[in-house]
């Protein structure tokens, strides 16, 4: 390697680590497995409340889909860490489907919570694993 | 029946909140700074060994005993909520992550609008440590607002604060329409 090809390539390397020194901090995101996720005709928070932001690395969206065949029609929601509010619209799953479904888009470090039930007179469906992609 | 169901969780609720809301000895720091020290320095299992689900008609008890525990700026109140709407049913753990929330939202607005500056600066710099995301991602976001913060500002802070802002301004909706006092 002559002195120009390696003064080129420690300019390279000393700006992808001053570019990854200056990425924003908040760049969590990416998808965690959420097992064994309980839910009956009521709704409830996935982890006792677990809040997810919004990654900004990401899409700027949060997505949820089953990873194991559920065996109800589920109603999935993310809700604002504020004050509850719904944040985009619910997804209905159907049974048996196992696709990412949008639940909102939001800026980078945006606070939900996820809710969900399954739908009403299907009763309840236990033990069964998602997963939040934001 | 049912109600005689619905008792249960509820007694084990306020026994709960009955067990935490201790008396304090005279502190020379602001009240703010006291509640937020002791948020930031409790255990988080304190909070989890006390869960149990409640319908969403009565997460406000609850959340009004909690609120104890909860530092505000002046004028702050957690009325505005809604927990009502949002239906289902709260665990006492969810209700005191989304006070906890909602609290640091308002310390920064009153740090952005310049009210109590100094106990807001205080305050915000103990919001990552707070019981409700300490070492996670939301405590990873709210740190990096605190050290912004600290500095003057950033675009965390200023991502955050819009969400702040857009959730006070459907706060002060809900409590007026409830006929509660909104926060400031």
């Amino acid at each position: 390697m002559d002195r120009r090809t390696r003064r080129a390539s420690l300019r390279a390397a000393f700006c992808t680590a001053a570019c990854m020194l200056a990425a924003p901090a908040m760049a969590q995101g990416g998808y965690t497995d959420l097992d064994n996720w309980n839910l009956t005709e009521t709704t409830s928070t996935w982890g006792g409340g677990t809040q997810f932001t919004i990654s900004a690395g990401g899409t700027g969206t949060a997505e949820y889909r089953w990873l194991d065949d559920p065996d109800k029609t589920t109603v999935i929601s993310a809700n604002n860490c504020t004050d509850g509010t719904l944040r985009g619209s619910p997804a209905t799953i159907p049974a048996h489907n196992t696709s990412y479904h949008g639940l909102f888009s939001g800026a980078a470090g945006a606070c939900f919570i996820l809710r969900g039930r399954t739908a009403i007179g299907s009763g309840s469906m236990v033990n069964h694993d998602g997963r939040i992609n934001r | 029946m049912n109600r005689v169901l619905l008792l249960g969780p509820v007694l084990a609720l306020v026994a709960g909140i009955a067990t935490t809301a201790g008396g304090s000895v005279a502190d020379p720091r602001p009240e703010a700074l006291v509640r937020s020290g002791t948020l930031a320095q409790t255990s988080a299992r304190d909070v989890i060994a006390h869960d149990g689900t409640v319908p969403a008609a009565l997460a406000r008890v609850i959340a009004q005993e909690i609120a104890r525990e909860v530092p505000l700026p002046s004028g702050g109140t957690f009325n505005g909520i809604r927990w009502e709407p949002a239906g289902g049913v709260f665990s006492r753990r969810e209700i005191a992550a989304m006070l906890q929330y909602n609290a640091a939202c308002q310390w920064l607005r009153a740090w952005r609008d310049g009210r109590e500056a100094a106990v807001a600066h205080a305050v915000l710099a103990d919001v990552p440590r707070w019981t409700a995301w300490r070492g996670s991602e939301t405590g990873a976001v709210l740190a990096d607002v605190a050290a912004e913060v600290a500095k003057g500002g950033g675009e965390t802070a200023v991502t955050v604060l819009a969400d702040c802002d857009a959730s006070h301004e459907r706060e002060q909706r809900y409590a007026a329409a409830l006929g509660l006092s909104p926060s400031r």
